[in-house]
């Protein structure tokens, strides 16, 4: 190290100067490898890959092989016939198969009157291992809907007998025409497996059992002949889906259109970033509380509501700039009598940034000195608009209080701007000043709160008084604003 | 930490064999003054040791181009060091751009009363600066940029530069005044 470094080296032996332990821990970690240990590294990682890769492909083989090896469904399809079919096949692994299929049956309006009407049981000296007992189900009803199972049970035998059922299973579904809500509700398809190692013994009840959880599924169903009293007692059917259905069907639901109109507060005025050059001249600011209107469209339900709309604001900012120059007697353009100043500055505030372009001029004989304080003072006008999408959801409690919470999003424009700029020097005076507003950003997206009570004043319409509660995400320079305000609520029931 | 000239060269040929050891010894011999530097532009000790930290990676990283006929390791590794700093606050602050200047002891004489100090008074007053007049003044008063360089970097008019400095050098000249009256009084 040279004589000098080591100088400039020890001004810096102190405590103050020296860095904490983990930051060579942090450069540490991030040193190359030493060379010897890095020639292992890049075949483990090509190995890595490779293992990586391999196994991702045989896990997912696997997997989607185990997805598609079920094969036992039972569906549940509604339509519009007016057969009722019940179909049971039977078969052994010998493809000595019973099937038996009730076609035409007699329409009813019967509730799930399943029955086993028939069952008969075979004994072969057959060696093998398992039963296969298929049924299948498809029932058809008059009103608007059919209903058709199809059921595959598996039924395997430990003993060495095989066992071969005959089933007939005559299925009587009753339906509910006219009720749309309910029929795209049982528009569904139910599929489940049964399969499993059963003795003798319980090879039938296996069978009756699954048969009984089928019977249940169609107990939901309310018979035509209750279709009447269904209608008006709705609370009388304990089924639940049905019972929500009904009532969901029922249910209040209000469209609408609200006008609100609001006076905005701001809690504190918004401050320039501290980082911004000569953000320290800005010496006052004033955003004055403006109003705003808001047009929204709302949608309830129950106490729920949602509402997106447009807010139209328009604003007003006044500034005033303290400036202090250093004037520079170098950077002087020489037009004989008169020496001139060109100056430029960028002037920050919370909203924009004004681009100013300035002359100062001087008489040759006055006495000014090399940087020189120079005081002029900047007044500034700005006057914008803001217009805003205004989503928001609520809730409203029987009391007439309602609050939510919402975004809005927003782009802001520029209406009017004026600038005046004076200089309290005696001998250095503006020649010709210009600015130019530039906007620090075009679009902002306030986050608000409110609570509003409302009071109905006719069947269709409220009227309200609420609060806001707003807040720029995007500035975090911008404060709290409060609005309180009016609104107009007209429903269409 | 004082070391030889040529203990630090073969150090620096160690590093570019990727030898650990000679990484440390590097790092224990220029840590605090590289860390000098970046307590200058930030005030926040955490900030300033992940920004070592950074230069200090980039400096190893790089140091296969260190070229010992250009300059001595701590005028190149000083140099990365402020480009790390600049670099961050740049993208931090989008104010602020990337400069390429070393530190130049010759640009410290302004009229302020900096020599009176010793570097830890300086660097604490320097640090008690708002955040923009630190970064003007340690720019134009310490690393000796000039004014049209700092506006081409900081993407503001030469006359910002101009006034925002002056209300730098009135800040700081406050601050050391107001500490020479604190140390006559007690």
């Amino acid at each position: 190290m040279e004589p000098e470094e080591n100088k400039y080296n020890e001004d810096f032996n102190d405590d103050f100067f020296s860095p904490d332990d983990r930051v060579w821990g942090e450069i540490e970690k991030s040193l190359p490898e030493e060379k010897r240990k890095r020639s292992f590294f890049y075949p483990l990682l090509f190995l890595g890959a490779i293992a990586l890769v391999t196994s991702t492909f045989l896990l997912s083989k696997a997997f989607f092989q185990s997805k598609y090896s079920s094969k036992e469904t039972i569906e549940l399809v509604n339509s519009s016939s007016s057969v009722a079919e019940n179909k049971v096949n039977i078969d052994n692994q010998d493809n000595n198969s019973i099937q038996e299929n009730n076609e035409n049956s007699e329409n009813s309006n019967v509730i799930s009157n399943n029955e086993v009407s028939s069952l008969s049981k075979t004994e072969e000296n057959s060696q093998s291992e398992s039963d296969v007992a298929k049924s299948e189900f498809i029932s058809k009803e008059d009103r608007n809907r059919e209903i058709e199972f199809n059921t595959t049970v598996n039924v395997h035998s430990t003993k060495e007998s095989t066992s071969n059922f005959q089933l007939n299973i005559p299925m009587y579904v009753d339906t509910i025409s006219n009720q749309n809500e309910i029929n795209n509700k049982e528009e569904s398809q139910v599929n489940s497996t049964v399969e499993g190692q059963i003795d003798e013994k319980t090879h039938m009840n296996s069978l009756s059992n699954s048969l009984d959880l089928l019977s249940t599924k169609t107990l939901s169903i309310p018979p035509i002949n209750m279709l009447s009293e269904f209608e008006t007692q709705s609370d009388k059917y304990q089924d639940e889906i049905l019972t929500t259905s009904i009532q969901s069907v029922n249910k209040p639901i209000h469209y609408g259109i609200a006008l609100n109109a609001s006076k905005e507060f701001y809690i504190s005025q918004p401050s320039v970033d501290s980082e911004i050059p000569l953000n320290e001249l800005l010496q006052v600011s004033n955003m004055q509380n403006q109003f705003f209107t808001q047009l929204q469209f709302f949608y309830e339900i129950q106490n729920h509501g949602f509402a997106i709309g447009l807010e139209y604001a328009r604003y007003v900012y006044k500034m005033h700039y303290d400036i202090h120059l250093p004037y520079d007697l170098s950077s002087e353009e020489d037009h004989g009598e008169i020496h001139t100043n060109h100056l430029t500055h960028s002037l920050p505030n919370a909203l924009t940034t004004l681009e100013t372009d300035l002359i100062l001029q001087r008489s040759e004989s006055s006495p000014v000195i090399h940087n020189e304080d120079i005081y002029l003072t900047l007044d500034a006008f700005i006057q914008y608009q803001i217009v805003k999408l205004d989503f928001r959801y609520y809730y409203s409690l029987p009391i007439g209080l309602s609050f939510g919470a919402g975004a809005q999003p927003g782009k802001i424009f520029l209406i009017h701007t004026d600038n005046q700029l004076a200089s309290h020097h005696t001998y250095v005076t503006k020649r010709e000043f210009n600015a130019n507003v530039v906007l620090n950003r075009e679009y902002l997206v306030d986050l608000v709160a409110f609570v509003n009570y409302d009071k109905q004043i006719t069947p269709n319409s409220s009227i309200g008084i609420g609060v806001q509660v707003r807040k720029d995400v995007l500035n975090p320079n911008y404060p709290l604003r409060i609005a309180p305000g009016v609104q107009l609520k007209y429903f269409i029931r | 930490m004082t070391r030889l000239k040529g203990e630090i060269s073969e150090a620096i040929k160690a590093c570019k064999k990727g030898d650990h050891s000679a990484f440390r010894m590097l790092y224990d011999s220029y840590k605090n003054s590289l860390f000098a530097i970046c307590l200058r532009y930030v005030s926040d000790r955490m900030e300033a040791e992940d920004m070592l930290q950074e230069a200090f990676i980039l400096i190893f990283k790089n140091i296969s181009s260190y070229d010992s006929e250009k300059g001595s390791f701590y005028t190149w590794s000083s140099k990365i060091v402020v480009n790390t700093i600049l670099g961050k606050l740049r993208k931090n602050k989008p104010l602020l751009v990337f400069q390429e200047q070393v530190p130049k002891k010759e640009h410290s004489s302004v009229d302020l009363p900096i020599h009176d100090l010793s570097m830890k008074e300086l660097v604490q007053q320097i640090q008690s600066l708002p955040e923009g007049y630190r970064r003007i003044f340690n720019m134009y008063v310490i690393d000796g940029m000039k004014h049209r360089e700092i506006a081409k970097e900081m993407d503001i008019s030469v006359s910002t530069s101009k006034t925002q400095l002056m209300y730098a050098k009135r800040a700081m000249q406050k601050k050391i005044s107001e500490m020479h009256n604190y140390s006559q009084v007690n």
